[in-house]
């Protein structure tokens, strides 16, 4: 289960999926529906949280062989989140038990984390920029963490594709925390972002793939499919 | 009670007794009246005449007292139905002086033809079931004395009894032929560990059953010997035992039947009594013919399985149903699990489908208990993702059903279906959305275990109202389009009912705390008759959020004692308040915004203040960003009470509040309202002159001044006095 709750919504281009295409919507966008009572006519008399529970399923999971995905979407005008987000936090753990793995791509700060979806993670990873900024950002993310009681097993550091030979000293030394590795530069990588195609088409001998495979391994995550 | 019965009944004790004195006299002058009568293994001596009498029977000697008793009774019996008290005792009392003798003798336990009876039930036994039947697990004992119509009639009889999980005591005969004979006939195990218990071949064996209801009344009940009153009583009460009587009925058995009878024991008989119309129940009928052949139902074995029916709903025996088998794992851990699409083997419903869920009240005699029907083709067999139309109809009977409870229990198929491993439910009524999992199917999952769940599920959490369920599932679309046309107009009439919920009708409200990120010590108390005051979330909506998280922001809020009812002030809401508020609001009303009214967090929907020279109150809606004869806009006046603060003569309100029959009623309601936001006046214009004609003032709309007629006092106060609006004319509000 791939979980997008970062508002550029990018995860799903990545993969090569077009939600719009696939008639798939964001959560936001539902949302919006209800408050505005548009739409939906025949769910009228469901309570509010079963309608949101039910279309949440219906109409926000992309579902494919290999993994499913829900995107929560963008800020829509005006209102406020917080029932959606109380939902969100009873309906989100619950689907994730159906999962082997669920994977949530979240801007960098993890109030979108806690207040969206969950407050409890095995593993965090923090990509980081080849700057200070990033690995101060680092740190500061681990004591948002303790002040919004987000529990995590591991706090992995994973250095981007910027990175160069000699840079990643600086990630291997930040306390509480531990270094997986570099993701490597691969030109297919640039080449497919820029047409847009999937990265799951990337070859089997491409750099930047054996680099995350070897990331992940470290991290106790096996890829043999 | 039938005259025929009692006039057999009084000569059948007149008998028994007779031949009591005979067996008694014979054996003292055999015997000697010193010899020893005890019943093995057990207290209480001789329990009826224990019970009845207080007395200690120890020898044969003892037992001519017991006889004495029971002649005095004779002699002094009173005419018509009183006399069958004293029939019923000294039949009672004379069949345990010949079960005493028999002892004495060492005639008891019975054998016959090679197979020794159980006779008395011993007190280990006695005190095992005992729990057993206080907590449920042998949910009843039948008594059963004759024979059955047939061999196999009786192997059926029973074992429904064994799968209801009764106790069944046996005994008696017809014709010299026992019931006892035809299931030993049949290959049927007897014992203690199948909860049969063969008391004897005659009918006067049929004393153990009443001596072992006695001695469960001075075990469990704490019935002291010889208080007789509370013994029968305890046993009427208490004791969910019933005879069944199969075969023809002598005078004996009505005598006996007479004893059962004043225990509080209903008769069920399988043939017809003179003077007693078949197959007629009313409350409180004691004898129930219900001729065999007359009952219906295809063959013998479902004539036996409804007479065993029967005799549970004569004596209110509720089943409670064995534990859920499935070939998947079932638990609430499986709630809210996911399946896949590619893992789906069968899909009722969702996108393009067709599935609803519809459950219904019945009389009893309409639904039979864990019947599971499938009409249509068995989807089992359709092919792998195939999106079948599904129409689920659950029958629901029970004397304490109601029809406003066929929602509630409607909502929770949701919940129990969810429990399966591997199968997802979605939705309610007729949005209803089903997977179930090919891992699941593969296990031997089907539909029908879907009716399994949901007969199981209904008994076991609804025991007070579900004495029956049956369940029909139809998967042929043509029938589940004509059924889904009717449950529709059901769901509507129920939206009706439920628009009528009233706060009186409920003992819960919900707190909502959603917005306490911001505003740290508001709480919403959301009751049937005041939605939350974002307009988002109703009573409802509320009481659906804490089934979905309960660990979320929508608690339930016992209301506690009242305070003041015409304020709306409880004492359980001020106590949660409080406790939830940061300890910063101790008491709030909910009718009121004078007096410790709500507070408000941002998100409300309308705010209302008080125009003193107005004698009334101003309407706002978070829409309206114009100025507001207060001389405030809304966000001037959120700034003001927003955040969790109590501010009386303020407060904030979703729209819908102002159609309320408890809109701020303390201060007289929509009568108060002098000025409104004039998008707010459009767009509720219909349901806002509904509540003026309800409140007796059908013009008041057009008395209500709004922003294109005033943004100043100065300009509200001559509208109002020229519409003669009815705040001017009521009481002062300060």
């Amino acid at each position: 289960m791939l979980i997008d709750i970062d508002g550029d919504q990018n995860l799903a281009d990545m993969l090569g999926v077009d939600l719009e295409k696939e008639k798939v919507r964001t959560i936001l966008d539902v949302l919006f529906d209800i408050q505005k009572g548009k739409a939906y006519e025949e769910l009228k008399s469901m309570p509010m949280p079963y309608k949101i529970e039910y279309l949440l399923r219906s109409d926000c999971v992309y579902e494919s062989e290999k993994f499913d995905l829900i995107s929560l979407g963008v800020k829509w005008t005006s209102g406020c989140y917080c029932l959606p987000n109380d939902l969100l936090k009873g309906i989100i753990p619950k689907m994730a038990n159906s999962y082997k793995y669920m994977f949530v791509d979240t801007p960098a700060g993890l109030e979108h984390l806690n207040r969206k979806v969950l407050s409890e993670v095995n593993d965090l990873f923090v990509i980081l920029d080849p700057s200070m900024k990033s690995i101060k950002n680092a740190q500061r993310i681990q004591n948002l963490a303790k002040e919004l009681a987000i529990k995590y097993e591991n706090f992995y550091l994973v250095a981007n594709q910027r990175f160069s030979e000699g840079q990643e000293d600086l990630a291997q030394n930040i306390g509480g925390a531990s270094y997986l590795g570099k993701i490597d530069y691969d030109a297919d990588v640039e080449e497919y972002n820029l047409r847009g195609e999937s990265l799951l088409e990337l070859s089997e001998h491409s750099p930047a793939y054996l680099s995350v495979k070897r990331i992940l391994a470290k991290a106790g995550y096996t890829t043999n499919n | 009670m039938s005259e025929f019965v009692i006039a057999a009944a009084a000569k059948g004790t007149a008998t028994v007794v007779e031949q009591a004195s005979e067996l008694l006299n014979g054996s003292i002058a055999k015997l000697g009246a010193a010899k020893t009568v005890a019943f093995p293994d057990t207290a209480y001596y001789l329990p009826v005449i224990y019970g009845f009498t207080g007395k200690k029977v120890e020898s044969l000697g003892d037992l001519s007292l017991a006889l004495d008793y029971a002649r005095n009774l004779l002699s002094a019996m009173p005419p018509g139905a009183e006399a069958l008290q004293n029939i019923g005792v000294s039949t009672l009392i004379a069949e345990e002086i010949i079960e005493g003798v028999r002892f004495a003798e060492g005639e008891q336990p019975e054998i016959r033809k090679g197979y020794h009876f159980n006779g008395v039930i011993d007190d280990v036994q006695l005190r095992a079931w005992g729990v057993q039947l206080a907590d449920g697990t042998i949910s009843g004992v039948a008594a059963i004395i004759g024979a059955a119509k047939t061999n196999e009639v009786a192997a059926k009889i029973v074992r429904e009894l064994q799968s209801k999980g009764l106790l069944t005591l046996l005994c008696g005969n017809v014709n010299d032929r026992s019931i006892v004979d035809q299931l030993l006939e049949e290959g049927i195990e007897l014992g203690y560990n199948t909860l049969t218990v063969t008391l004897g071949s005659d009918t006067i064996s049929a004393v153990y059953a009443l001596g072992y209801a006695s001695r469960l009344a001075f075990s469990f009940g704490g019935v002291k010997a010889g208080d007789s009153e509370q013994m029968l009583r305890w046993n009427g009460e208490r004791a969910p035992v019933f005879v069944l009587a199969l075969g023809e009925i002598d005078e004996l058995k009505c005598a006996t039947a007479a004893g059962a009878l004043i225990y509080g024991f209903p008769l069920i008989a399988d043939t017809p009594i003179p003077g007693i119309s078949p197959f007629s129940t009313t409350k409180g009928e004691q004898i129930v013919s219900t001729p065999f052949d007359d009952i219906t139902g295809i063959d013998d074995a479902e004539r036996a399985q409804r007479l065993v029916q029967y005799c549970l709903e004569v004596r209110g025996i509720k089943v409670k149903v064995s534990e859920l088998s499935l070939p998947v794992a079932y638990g609430s851990a499986f709630e809210g699990e996911v399946v896949r699409r590619g893992d789906t083997q069968i899909e009722f419903g969702g996108k393009g489908g067709t599935c609803f869920e519809w459950l219904t009240m019945k009389n009893m005699d309409e639904v039979e208990d864990g019947k599971i029907s499938i009409v249509g083709p068995d989807p089992s067999a359709f092919e792998v993702g195939a999106n079948t139309p599904l129409g689920i109809m659950v029958e629901v009977a029970g004397p304490k059903m109601e029809k406003d409870f066929e929602p509630i229990l409607e909502r929770q198929i949701h919940h129990f279906i969810n429990g399966a491993e591997g199968v997802q439910h979605q939705g309610q009524r007729d949005i209803v959305w089903i997977r179930i999992s090919k891992a699941a199917v593969a296990k031997g999952f089907n539909i029908e275990h879907i009716g399994r769940i949901l007969h199981t599920k209904f008994h076991e959490q609804f025991s007070g109202l579900a004495d029956k369920v049956q369940i029909t599932f139809y998967t042929e679309a043509a029938n589940v389009k004509e059924l889904i046309d009717e449950a529709r107009s059901i769901y509507r009439e129920r939206n009706e009912r439920a628009a009528g919920l009233t706060d009186e009708a409920t003992d819960t409200f919900y707190s909502c705390t959603l917005c306490q990120s911001f505003a740290p010590s508001h709480v919403c108390v959301i009751n049937p008759e005041r939605v939350g005051l974002c307009g988002a979330y109703n009573w409802f909506d509320c009481k659906a959020a804490y089934e979905i998280n309960p660990t979320g922001a929508n608690q339930p809020v016992p209301k506690g004692k009242p305070i003041d009812l015409a304020k709306g002030e409880w004492e359980g809401v001020n106590k949660f308040v409080y406790e939830h508020s940061n300890m910063s609001v101790d008491r709030f009303t909910i009718y009121s915004i004078l007096d410790a009214p709500m507070t408000t967090c941002g998100c409300c929907e309308c705010v209302m203040a008080i125009v003193p020279e107005a004698n009334g109150f101003i309407v706002v809606s978070r829409e309206d960003y114009s100025m507001t004869p207060i001389g405030m806009t809304f966000s001037t006046v959120m700034g003001l009470i927003g955040g969790g603060h109590q501010t009386p003569g303020m407060m904030g309100i979703g729209k819908y509040y102002l159609t309320s029959m408890k809109f701020i009623v303390a201060e007289g309601g929509i009568k108060r309202v002098v000025w409104m936001s004039k998008n707010l006046k459009e767009e509720m214009k219909q349901e806002l002159s509904q509540v003026c004609q309800r409140e007796g003032v059908p013009d008041l709309l057009d008395k209500i001044a709004d922003g294109s007629i005033a943004t100043t006092i100065d300009e509200l106060l001559p509208f109002l006095e020229q519409k003669q609006h009815p705040a001017l004319s009521m009481e002062q509000l300060l």
